[in-house]
């Protein structure tokens, strides 16, 4: 089950420009993303924790990738919205039954855990990451 | 300055579908919001609070609302995110001078309290909400409300 709000991934085109004014702005400093930390090759990022909340915005130079496919055709903007749940496997099946279309249908994983991302057309334009972190 | 995060707000066309598939994600029930808690009238909405921030889902009334604008430009999708802050002019002030342009020069009021947004192009594509609450209004806090 959904056990808090994680976060918020915003698609950037110039990760240091919006290092920059994110930055300035909220406060407080980056703590940049390796890339093991994504469940997908080609992207880099940076996170800011407020609270227990982080933004975190990622960018891609790689046509391949999904941020860069959203840039293109949408522009920069919220990517994807983060939950972090306690039993993923267990959860993707409930949802599911409740209308939710995974863009995987196994859990993938990351240098922390585990995740999912719910498919924005079965969430009123929202993609959803269910993230199951090990610790 | 920023003081905490609050919200994600995501426009929808119809309000009980929508909360019905999130209140089931979510597993908690929505608290249902009427047009005195928001800034610009036509607007309605449901409110999910998951521990230390909301999800809220908005729908419009009103073809000239802005989320009602937003749906038909956009489709449904996220409208905007929102943290709270502490001095709401002088943080206006502040985001300007870092590039941030605002949809309005002054924050508007609103029961809950002040509120401003930003212009999405401004903000890497994302509108921000700048929310100061009015005294004695904790708006994590549902049962600490009204």
């Amino acid at each position: 089950m959904v056990k808090q709000f994680y976060g918020v991934n915003i698609a950037v085109k110039d990760l240091e420009a919006a290092v920059k004014k994110y930055g300035g702005f909220l406060g407080v400093p980056p703590v940049y993303t390796k890339p093991e930390d994504f469940a997908f090759p080609g992207l880099t990022g940076a996170s800011f924790h407020i609270g227990s909340v982080s933004i975190n915005l990622v960018a891609s130079s790689n046509p391949d990738t999904s941020i860069y496919k959203f840039v293109e055709s949408r522009g920069e903007g919220v990517f994807l919205i983060s939950l972090r749940v306690d039993n993923l496997e267990q959860d993707m099946k409930d949802f599911a039954e409740k209308g939710v279309r995974f863009v995987s249908d196994k859990a993938l994983t990351y240098s922390g855990g585990k995740v999912n991302f719910g498919h924005p057309k079965s969430l009123h334009g929202v993609q959803i990451e269910f993230i199951q972190p090990d610790k | 300055m920023i003081r905490r995060f609050l919200d994600v707000g995501i426009a929808v066309r119809d309000l009980n579908a929508a909360a019905a598939k999130y209140s089931g994600i979510l597993g908690v029930s929505p608290v249902m919001l009427g047009a005195e808690h928001y800034a610009y009238p036509g607007l309605k909405g449901a409110r999910f609070y998951i521990g230390d921030a909301t999800i809220s889902l908005v729908a419009s009334d009103d073809d000239c609302s802005p989320i009602a604008k937003f749906l038909s430009s956009r489709g449904e999708g996220v409208n905007h995110i929102s943290f709270e802050v502490s001095d709401i002019e002088q943080d206006i002030r502040d985001a300007s001078h870092r590039g941030i342009i605002f949809v309005t020069p002054r924050p508007l009021p609103f029961p809950e309290g002040l509120v401003a947004f930003t212009h999405p192009a401004s903000s890497n594509g994302v509108q921000i909400a700048l929310f100061q609450p009015t005294p004695g209004i904790d708006r994590l806090n549902p049962s600490a409300k009204e």
